[in-house]
């Protein structure tokens, strides 16, 4: 279910129009593209499934990198990736989304102008009902 | 037959080799430092608790 989670969930960033200024969006991080790209840093699932029903509480972790030299330049591009995550829509194959959450962010100045934010999240997801 | 090396040459290449050891490791510093997100990409730097084992049995 964790690896479904994280490729419905890259889906649902790179088909976000507000996204677009982001060069790539991919299932890794650091990636070997200009700036802004956003990866996803990590994730990790414990079981959260009921008696009935195989579930998982996933914890993923994406890092915006973006170049500049203001330190809230890139709280546009932030917010908009924090909105995507939480509008992830319930129903995929392979899982169901019960609850999405904002964890915690951290951001830090890097090299060349460059600067990093991480983003993390906790999803708790359940496997599709079967009739 | 004996060959004998000039006086100097083994501290010569010790030190070298010592260099670049040395020039080696400030290398991989320096992308490491700029490459920045140190602990941001493991999941066990993260969240310590939530992928312990043991915090569940």
């Amino acid at each position: 279910m964790e690896n479904e989670l994280r490729a419905a969930l890259i889906a649902w960033l790179r088909s976000d129009p507000a996204l677009a200024a982001i060069n790539a969006i991919e299932e890794e991080a650091p990636l070997s593209v200009s700036p802004p790209w956003l990866g996803l840093a990590a994730s990790a699932s414990i079981d959260w499934g009921s008696k009935d029903r195989p579930g998982r509480e996933t914890r993923i972790a994406l890092e915006l990198e973006s170049r500049t030299d203001l330190p809230a330049a890139d709280s546009p591009l932030l917010a908009a990736i924090e909105r995507r995550v939480l509008a992830l829509p319930p129903f995929h194959p392979g899982f169901e989304i019960a609850s999405i959450r904002f964890l915690r962010s951290r951001s830090e100045a890097r090299d060349d102008n460059r600067r990093a934010a991480l983003l993390e999240f906790r999803f708790r997801i359940l496997a599709p009902l079967t009739e | 037959m004996i060959r004998v090396s000039p006086p100097g040459t083994g501290l010569v290449q010790r030190l070298r080799r010592k260099a670049e050891r040395i020039a080696a490791r400030h290398l991989r510093t320096r992308r490491r430092n700029r490459a920045g997100g140190k602990g941001w990409r493991s999941a066990s730097d993260l969240w310590p608790d939530f992928t312990d084992d043991t915090a569940r049995s």
